[in-house]
């Protein structure tokens, strides 16, 4: 069974506003660390968003036609995303780890942390848009994708 | 052009070995949680393990994609579908530490409600609970941190000396930043002691400096303290986090002893100094510093310790986490003087169980289900000798959680433990 063009439409705009979202929510968590009801909603948002996104690789690497020049940079686009996804948990899990520990006075350190959190969490959030985006801007290339 | 492809081949070879390696670290993590070794490094990385499994959970999966599209459906279906089953399944496991967070809430919920009270939650007033946690736990701050609170710090205070183990020990003073009068702590004391198998460690960065700023900032007064160190000769990689100035031929007499002579500074010159409530007094350690925790604030009215501790001082409640609950091997390892055989009184005194009595405050334990170090026994032993008595004892304990489990402050332990501190301190003050 061939999934439909307009499906798969439907499921890159998901993954584009669920993704935005993560963005202005994160935003709002980074910038006023006061708890609201937006950080339960955040954390929801951010753990469908990722495996949403996840998703959108497993799909694209069953339907691109990868001969196909456009289906070529999108395929090599997934492998950047992965990638990232991976270093981007692994900033997340240094941040974790030592600003727990880390010396009351090491501003350098905290900058360093801060800084690294961001690149991960907006990072991951920022590849699951262009991934979607790039799949809309060339879904009407036919050759670059084996639809209904 | 065959230069580009051998190039490309070159990347996916490196991308399939790094994917490897993130599986390898994945089953390691899972025999760590599940099973855990016996030897000095499995006991160690025990500690980490179930606190990063969350992370490794998305590491995993990520990598498990990352090797579908280099393996390729078409090419090889076989081993496509063996990679998604093997991915998916270290994932799982790797995941569940995090899921049983509900398992940890509702354990400490029962032992609050024992405690305090069915409905000790409304007991709290909403005015108060704006300072709390929300929630024993939210996503964001699991993977995206929690921001350090702003206090007031004064570091490295001298209080003790001992010209012939050349030892100065210090503590850091953690104080509410600006007016605290609607703050929840209302300038309770907390004297805080660190861990570190009582021969290395210190206070500060190896004493969750986090939690002290949390506490400060909800208007405790936070005293991270130093203690005696018993030398060892070598640390090895513990030589990092220990100090030179606070090695020298200690036993736990010594250290009660200089704890005690903190208790008196705080009596006659700190509390003053740095305006401690000593109406409510609250001790509070980790692991080693977690069993010198019990022996102060359970020895503190036992006739045994009579003029180790300052006597107007009120300890309001007890605080130790992971904390070992006798020391009757402690004789060999020379933190002791002779053995349970020719000095039982004296290793009595330094055993948690043996010196409970009914006048005691009330205590919250954090324990992990998993710890290697300090088998969770510990902290039901001192529970059972608490429920003897009949004094509060509220034991949290964490499913799949090891040793120092709660050393990651942002995560699902280290949250959940928080949550439920700040109630108690509350509640018993």
């Amino acid at each position: 069974m061939k999934l439909k063009k307009e499906q798969f439409k439907i499921y890159n705009f998901f993954i584009l506003l669920i993704n935005l979202i993560t963005v202005i929510l994160g935003i709002i968590y980074f910038a006023y660390p006061i708890y609201s009801i937006l950080w339960d909603i955040l954390g929801v948002i951010m753990i469908i968003a990722w495996f949403g996104t996840f998703v959108l690789i497993f799909i694209n690497d069953l339907i691109l036609v990868k001969p196909d020049k456009i289906g070529k940079k999108i395929n090599h686009f997934c492998y950047y995303c992965l990638a990232f996804y991976v270093l981007a948990w692994i900033f997340l899990l240094i941040n974790t780890g030592l600003s727990s520990i880390v010396h009351t006075a090491d501003m350098a350190m905290f900058t360093i942390l801060g800084l690294i959190t961001y690149i991960g969490f907006f990072g991951m959030a920022l590849f699951g848009m262009c991934l979607a985006y790039l799949n809309i801007k060339n879904l009407e290339n036919r050759g670059a994708w084996n639809l209904e | 052009m065959h230069g580009i492809l051998n190039k490309l081949g070159i990347v996916k070879i490196i991308l399939a070995i790094l994917c490897a390696l993130a599986f390898i670290i994945g089953v390691y993590s899972i025999f760590q949680i599940y099973v855990g070794g016996t030897d000095a490094i499995s006991r160690v990385v025990n500690w980490f393990m179930a606190q990063i499994s969350e992370f490794l959970l998305f590491i995993v999966i990520a990598a498990t994609f990352l090797l579908l599209k280099l393996i390729g459906k078409r090419n090889h279906p076989k081993i496509f579908f063996a990679i998604m089953i093997i991915g998916f399944t270290i994932a799982g496991l790797n995941s569940v530490p995090l899921l049983l967070t509900p398992v940890s809430i509702s354990n400490a919920n029962a032992e609050f409600s024992a405690g305090f009270g069915e409905n000790w939650e409304i007991t709290i007033p909403d005015d108060v609970k704006s300072f709390f946690m929300h929630s024993p736990f939210n996503i964001p701050q699991q993977f995206l941190g929690v921001p350090h609170k702003e206090c007031q710090i004064i570091e490295d205070i001298a209080y003790y000396e001992d010209p012939d183990e050349e030892v100065t020990l210090y503590f850091d003073v953690y104080m509410p930043k600006e007016s605290d009068e609607n703050l929840p702590g209302k300038r309770s004391t907390i004297i805080k002691i660190h861990g570190g198998a009582w021969v290395a460690g210190d206070k500060s960065a190896g004493n969750m400096p986090v939690v002290n700023k949390y506490l400060a900032a909800q208007g405790y007064v936070v005293f991270d303290i130093q203690y005696g160190l018993r030398d060892t000769g070598s640390l090895g990689a513990l030589a990092i986090i220990t100090p030179e100035n606070v090695v020298g031929n200690y036993t736990f007499i010594d250290m009660v002893n200089q704890i005690g002579i903190f208790t008196k500074l705080l009596e006659n010159n700190y509390a003053a100094e740095y305006n401690a409530n000593l109406e409510s007094v609250y001790i509070m350690g980790n692991s080693a510093g977690g069993h010198l925790t019990c022996v102060t604030g359970f020895g503190y009215n036992e006739d045994y310790f009579n003029g180790t501790f300052s006597e107007n001082i009120n300890i309001k409640g007890i605080i130790p986490l992971y904390p070992p609950s006798n020391v009757l091997w402690a004789g060999a390892s020379g933190l002791l003087p002779g053995s349970p055989e020719t000095d039982p009184e004296l290793f009595d005194a330094y055993s948690s169980t043996a010196i409970i009595d009914a006048n005691d405050p009330p205590i919250l334990i954090y324990q992990g289900m998993s710890d290697k170090l300090v088998d969770f026994s510990n902290s039901i032993e001192i529970k059972n000798a608490c429920d003897n008595v009949g004094i509060t004892c509220c034991n949290l304990l964490f499913p799949l959680a090891g040793h120092a489990s709660d050393i990651f402050f942002s995560t699902n332990f280290g949250q959940v433990w928080l949550y439920y501190l700040e109630r108690f301190l509350y509640l018993t003050k």
